[in-house]
């Protein structure tokens, strides 16, 4: 392929590259569905350099003026931001394909696909982004080497050109694409490594915000939960796949909590006021408990540490500045958030809290936090119940009682013991998954009629809002204190990760029963098996391949969207005197000063073993490459595989015909030099063909020496040692003519 | 040339920033302030992209050509009006690193004579040299006006890998090319009825050869032909001889160069006499005339003579023909008037025909009557309008 196409190739995936990553940060997928085919279009017309088909100037200029009247049109009602600037950038670059006239037209295109790459960038961190670039960045840098070349002989040939002779010769080597490649890889290495070095080096937060908002958000919350419920207008329910968090557990002995089929809930917000419709919690006045110089933000709930049975670490996938509320399993003790984020306890009875981005940051990309947790019920006065309960609708009350005394128990809370609420609640859990249909489908209850009811009495089919709803009320009904708790339910165990892995489709509502003042149990009325169904993850391979993909995007979002100055720290080791890098050197130094003079000679001799090892295997595979008749790592391995396929006979012969052929080498060299190299993609016998006018002593030797390799090369012939002989004497004489 | 020798000079190293490098370098800056604004990670990687990617392009460029070496490849000399090749040759002495993207230029002075300024915006490209390798690359050029190109360097420079910065080497080599005067389409058979005018054979050279004069006797050899003995002068000596011949005369041409007062004030027509008076010769010798000059106003003769380089000699001292200040004497020297016996003699007139410049025989045109001599074809219209622009140009 000659370097025209090279680059043509090249140019066009990295244009194409810009323009998905963009639309895939702002998830404008009709930017990439116009935008890729008028790309690939307009690149299959362009595809020859000398015959390139281009757009008059009067109509590129309109298409210009167009696209920045639109942009400014767009900035005057929308505002200015980067989506803007970027749809202009796009914009300009499709009114540029049609302009390709030279290669300065050539570095405008790549320039704009350049400017892409970093509004994608400043669009969003997701992972699909970071991918594409990591495809772009080497995309970019084998197309900008290209195009140097590409413009220095175009440049040459203009120069040519304009003189009115014919442009200089092509002509390249065979080894022209393998250097190519290399320099490619070692810019390509370099840079990254510079790359991550300043990435790891760059001290962060300093200077935030300081021109203002204009990136897009960094800590975009991802939620399919709601801290309120209005019942029929769809609530929690979200068929979204986006990952929310991801939790970990484990007993407090260290014994990890979870697996396939393990199901925890974890509650983000409790809802007990019911008004026709919408249940909401209490509310109230935000309690913010942060303190600002610390890196670990801590709230407890008074209970005693010990009491602790197990722990989880949440990893709470962005927060942005409206805040998020913070996910917990049942029964929270206390709580740690990592880092510069501001803990609000928005409830703390009901052990609920939100979480808020630290004042100079927009949003954080990642919040970590660890959950203790204890199973049992906390002492104190669970022989008496909360007085006064009661639910006000008198067909569901009726419904309730019928139900509790259906199920043996009484119903009546002045005569029933405060130990057998827990087995009426129950009752109440069992009646309701027997006897209602689950359906995703919303059905608005007629006017004038409460949903419960309507859910109870008419439809008798729902979600888990409106079971966890009903049995909330029937629960009310018959005397016990309950309150609706919505949240998430972790049934993905990714082994991947070794985490629970949650979605925004694992949003869910159940029920909390007070069983005693203070000792609240969860029931979950919403069918068992349509429960397991819902939340059961993906199977087969694509779920497999889904959960890979949620541990690369964790990684993805741990190492490097949420790289902070706190984990800067503690890589560099300024956590702490023992950590990061620094400390690791620390120790050895100090190791060394410890062990003395002794352990310099034991690190020397096993520095000094270790290098005469190394060096005499590099030795070894030198030897061996070269005995093999090849400097070519991929030759000699396949002198090999042909020694071990096909036995000593055959390769034997292999050799011997690679170690006659060696003058065919010998000859590209002697040709190069002479200032005639023969291109890659040309016939040897072809090639002299070419140089019977340009230079005739090499024509008649290249042609001799073609034939007698085609000979022993496809021939099967075996030249003997005089003819090979007589082609050395004869390339040497070339080699020493001048041309 | 397989590297710098000891005496050669070092190339002088130049880094040059150019409007590319200046962008990047803007959208380096954009890409920091967005980073630290922001504080998004993303940003702050392709920051270190960027500065890793000017490091790398540094580094690369400035180690590759570290190895490179450069001879210019002797050439002859040029014609003003033909393409010209002008050749280097490169040297990449470093043992790892290829060199790619190199571009050749003649670094020329910065206010260039006529013949040089065709040099100046010549490029030859190479994309790639080999560690350890030599290539061969060529500039391709066609210069108008005749002269000598006085080429003081080279330079060679490349922008690769990225593009950011232009990295010259400039390779101190004082040459000189010369830019002979254009070879003009004359009229058909036009040499040829000139030479029919000159006396063929007259005189002959002191030679022997198989012309029909006497040159002188010698002994017999075997494979003499016995036809040639000299019989007489045989018995004479007692010993065999025989007789050798002279070798005739070659037809004899002089071109004589006059400006006159025209050819001075105007430049186009001083040049096109001198083209038209190269082109002469060059039709001539190749006829095998004995071709000769004579440019009085420059106190240029040289006789006509049969020999290999006579020609490269004559159009050589066309190269640095000027045209002679107003009121020079133009006439025709008096040793070439008795040597112009039995020639033709053709006088080239840059303005009118002034016939006392020449001796009686001679043959007279005007390089401002283009029709007398000039091929009747478009193509010759069209390269006599070529060298006139240029020169109308170069003067300007």
């Amino acid at each position: 392929m000659n370097l025209a196409r090279r680059y043509h190739r090249a140019a066009g995936l990295l244009v194409v590259l810009g323009i998905t990553s963009y639309t895939t940060a702002a998830e404008a997928p009709m930017f990439a569905l116009v935008g890729v085919p008028i790309v690939l279009v307009a690149w299959r017309l362009t595809r020859d350099p000398d015959r390139r088909p281009h757009l008059p100037r009067w109509v590129v200029n309109t298409l210009l003026v167009g696209a920045i009247l639109y942009a400014a049109w767009r900035g005057a009602t929308r505002g200015a931001d980067v989506d803007g600037v970027a749809e202009l950038v796009l914009l300009l670059q499709l009114v540029k394909l049609g302009d390709r006239r030279t290669p300065r037209d050539d570095a405008q295109v790549l320039t704009l696909a350049v400017f892409l790459a970093i509004a994608a960038v400043l669009t969003s961190p997701r992972l699909w982004v970071g991918v594409q670039l990591l495809v772009f960045i080497p995309t970019l840098i084998w197309t900008v080497m290209l195009h140097q070349l590409q413009s220095g002989w175009h440049a040459a040939s203009a120069a040519a050109g304009a003189a009115g002779v014919a442009p200089p010769d092509d002509e390249r080597t065979a080894s022209f694409p393998v250097h190519l490649r290399a320099t490619a890889v070692l810019s390509l290495v370099a840079s990254l490594g510079a790359a991550v070095a300043i990435f790891i080096l760059m001290p962060r937060g300093i200077g935030g915000d300081f021109f203002g908002h204009w990136t897009g958000q960094q800590g975009r919350a991802v939620t399919g939960f709601a801290d309120q419920v209005r019942l029929g207008a769809g609530g929690v329910i979200s068929s979204s796949s986006e990952v929310v968090l991801e939790a970990r557990g484990r007993t407090i002995d260290g014994v990890p909590l979870g697996g396939a089929g393990a199901i925890h809930y974890l509650r983000g917000a409790v809802l007990d006021r019911y008004d026709r419709g919408l249940w909401r919690g209490a509310g109230g006045a935000i309690s913010l408990e942060f303190d600002d110089e610390s890196d670990v933000q801590r709230v407890r709930f008074g209970e005693d540490p010990a009491a602790a049975d197990s722990e989880w670490v949440m990893t709470l996938r962005g927060v942005d500045r409206g805040g998020q509320t913070l996910f917990l399993p049942w029964r929270p003790i206390g709580i740690e958030v990592h880092g510069r984020a501001r803990v609000s306890v928005t409830n703390r009875a009901a052990r609920t809290m939100r979480v808020y981005p630290p004042g100079d940051r927009a949003g954080l990309p990642m919040l970590d936090y660890t959950v203790r947790c204890a199973s049992r019920d906390p002492g104190g006065t669970g022989a008496t119940r909360t007085p006064g309960v009661f639910f006000p609708n008198r067909r569901i009350a009726t419904l309730a009682r019928q139900v509790v005394e259906g199920g043996g128990e009484d119903p009546d809370p002045s005569t029933r013991p405060v130990d057998s609420d827990g087995a009426a609640a129950r009752v109440i859990q069992d009646w309701l998954r027997m006897n209602y249909g689950y359906t995703l489908v919303e059905r608005a209850a007629p006017a004038g009629v409460d949903p419960i009811e309507s859910f109870l009495f008419d439809t008798r089919e729902g979600h888990c809002e409106y079971f966890a709803a009903a049995m909330t009320a029937m629960c009310r009904a018959v005397g016990i204190n309950a309150r609706m708790a919505v949240g998430y339910v972790a049934a993905e165990y990714n082994p991947a990760s070794a985490a629970y892995t949650v979605r925004a489709s694992n949003a869910h509502a159940w029920v909390e029963a007070e069983l005693g003042v203070g000792r609240w149990h969860r029931y979950d009325p919403t069918p068992t098996a349509e429960l397991v169904r819902l939340h059961r993850p993906a199977l087969g391979v694509w779920g497999r391949v889904r959960q890979w993909l949620d541990a690369v995007e964790f990684l993805w979002n741990a190492s490097v969207v949420s790289f902070d100055e706190d984990a800067r720290s503690r890589l560099l080791g300024g956590a702490g005197p023992a950590g990061g890098v620094v400390g690791g050197v620390e120790r050895f130094l100090q190791r060394l000063r410890a062990g003395g003079p002794k352990l310099v000679r034991s690190a020397a001799m096993t520095g000094g073993v270790v290098f005469i090892a190394s060096a005499g295997l590099g030795v070894i595979v030198v030897a061996l490459l070269r005995w093999k008749g090849s400097a070519r790592p991929g030759a000699a391995i396949a002198a090999w595989w042909r020694h071990a396929r096909f036995g000593r006979r055959r390769t034997g012969r292999a050799d011997a015909t690679a170690a006659q052929l060696r003058f065919y080498r010998r000859l590209l060299r002697v040709l190069e030099r002479r200032g005639v190299p023969k291109p890659a993609w040309r016939p040897p016998l072809d090639h002299a063909v070419t140089l019977a006018s340009a230079d005739p002593d090499s024509a008649a030797t290249v042609d001799d020496v073609a034939r007698a390799y085609y000979a022993a090369r496809f021939g099967g012939r075996t030249l003997s040692d005089a003819q090979v002989a007589a082609i050395d004497a004869r390339l040497a004489e070339l080699a020493a003519r001048r041309g | 040339m397989s590297g710098r020798g000891r005496d050669d000079p070092a190339p002088i190293r130049r880094y040059h920033f150019h409007m590319p490098g200046v962008m990047y370098v803007a959208v380096t800056l954009f890409i920091a302030v967005g980073a630290i604004n922001g504080q998004n990670n993303l940003l702050f990687a392709g920051l270190g992209l960027s500065i890793g990617g000017l490091l790398a392009s540094g580094v690369i460029s400035g180690a590759s050509l570290l190895g490179v070496r450069l001879r210019p490849v002797p050439v002859g000399p040029a014609t003003a009006g033909q393409a010209y090749r002008i050749r280097y040759e490169i040297t990449n002495v470093n043992r790892v690193m290829p060199v790619f993207g190199l571009n050749v230029e003649e670094a020329t002075e910065r206010r260039p004579g006529l013949a040089t300024r065709a040099f100046a915006g010549t490029r030859a490209f190479a994309a790639h040299v080999g560690p350890r390798r030599t290539l061969v690359v060529a500039a391709s050029l066609r210069p108008m006006v005749r002269g000598v190109a006085r080429l003081p360097a080279v330079r060679v420079w490349s922008t690769f890998p990225f593009g950011l910065a232009r990295k010259s080497l400039t390779f101190e080599l004082p040459r000189s090319i010369e830019v002979r005067p254009a070879d003009l389409p004359l009229r058909s058979g036009l040499v040829e009825r000139l030479a029919a005018r000159a006396l063929a054979g007259f005189g002959a050279e002191r030679t022997p050869g198989t012309g029909e004069e006497f040159f002188g006797l010698r002994e017999y050899v075997l494979g003499d032909s016995p036809r040639q003995i000299a019989w007489r002068a045989s018995a004479r000596t007692g010993a065999l001889v025989v007789r050798q011949h002279a070798m005739p005369s070659p037809i004899r041409l002089w071109v004589v160069i006059r400006f006159g007062a025209a050819g001075i004030a105007d430049r186009r027509l001083s040049e096109r006499a001198i083209a038209l008076a190269a082109s002469l010769l060059r039709a001539a010798d190749a006829q095998g005339v004995a071709v000769g000059l004579a440019v009085p106003a420059s106190s240029v003769v040289i006789p006509p003579r049969i020999e290999r380089r006579q020609l490269d000699r004559v159009l050589s001292v066309l190269c640095r023909v000027t045209a002679p200040p107003e009121g020079a004497a133009e006439g025709f020297p008096e040793a070439a008037a008795r040597a112009s016996q039995g020639a033709v003699c053709v006088a080239v007139h840059a303005g009118d025909v002034d016939r006392s410049a020449a001796p009686p025989h001679a043959r007279h045109f005007s390089a401002a009557d283009p029709a007398s001599w000039l091929e009747d074809s478009a193509d010759a219209r069209r390269i006599l309008a070529g060298l006139d622009a240029a020169v109308a140009e170069g003067a300007a």
